[in-house]
């Protein structure tokens, strides 16, 4: 039997594969603080989602979190269940970000969007599941604080590489 | 495509900027609610006290008194009538579920928290 394959179909393959490649790398770099973390896999989030639009930027952010929690062995486990909850969360509110008739933001704007969703759908879900403890409500404004500026370098970089994507298409 | 910054970028960073200060500024004060600590002599509750006010007293227990002094929203045993002292010299408490005792002398100190479900936790 042969599995008919779009080119859709090879197109996320291989933005997933680069963003689970930069997944892993970033997962063996130490944190100073548990849930801080640069995330750039959200660079090709966003190259894709300005590239190829926001169903393959949706189809490379979710396979990213499942084969990234393979490869880690985190599959099922509760960082696996914050990773896609925070995945699932910047997917959404790129959906309503996108739903503009001109598009409004650029690529810092939707990084910035993507990362602030993430954290906050993680600590949503950490705070409710996992751990119900006031406490943890002091974390949230550093959390926040993080991703805001990691949001705004990613979306410096997706911006550097969409700008070679032109240049390179020209 | 815009590959630079836009003007929803621009304010998007400030309203973030605005919401996670005003974040700070709400989350970060924790409105301490003032503690008790209770004294326990023998199997009954002597007393409980406040930890705002400062003050010294002296609890009889099965062996003489036993002094206890609160300061600072701390609490400790001063004094007691036992051969170790490990009451005297764990100190002073002052978060929640924290618990001294002077064994022979059967006084316990416990500071009582906002939660009393949890004598720990652990993640």
């Amino acid at each position: 039997m042969e599995i008919l394959t779009t080119r859709d179909d090879h197109r996320i393959a291989w933005l997933t594969a680069l963003a689970v490649a930069i997944h892993l790398v970033e997962a063996a770099l130490p944190s100073p603080l548990p849930g801080v973390k640069p995330g750039l896999a959200n660079v090709i989030t966003i190259v894709v989602l300005m590239h190829f639009g926001w169903r393959i930027a949706a189809w490379v952010s979710l396979l990213r979190v499942l084969v990234s929690g393979l490869l880690l062995g985190t599959f099922l486990s509760p960082t696996f269940a914050l990773s896609l909850g925070g995945a699932l969360c910047s997917v959404a509110i790129l959906w309503l970000a996108t739903r503009f008739k001109v598009p409004v933001f650029g690529p810092i704007g939707y990084s910035v969007l993507a990362a602030l969703a993430h954290t906050v759908g993680q600590f949503w879900l950490a705070y409710t599941l996992f751990i119900p403890h006031p406490g943890l409500l002091h974390l949230l404004p550093v959390l926040l604080t993080a991703a805001l500026l990691f949001g705004v370098v990613s979306g410096i970089i997706a911006g550097m590489m969409l700008q070679g994507l032109v240049e390179a298409s020209e | 495509m815009r590959t630079t910054a836009t003007r929803a970028d621009l304010l998007l960073i400030a309203c973030a900027t605005a919401l996670i200060g005003w974040l700070y500024v709400t989350l970060w004060p924790e409105k301490s609610t003032p503690l008790n600590v209770e004294i326990r002599s023998g199997n009954r509750s002597v007393q409980t006290l406040s930890l705002t006010e400062n003050r010294q007293l002296t609890v009889v227990g099965d062996r003489g008194p036993s002094k206890i002094e609160v300061r600072d929203t701390q609490v400790r045993f001063l004094e007691s009538p036992c051969t170790n002292k490990i009451c005297i010299r764990s100190g002073w408490l002052q978060h929640s579920g924290e618990t001294t005792a002077c064994l022979p002398n059967r006084v316990s100190l416990r500071i009582l928290g906002r939660d009393p479900r949890y004598d720990a936790i652990n993640f």
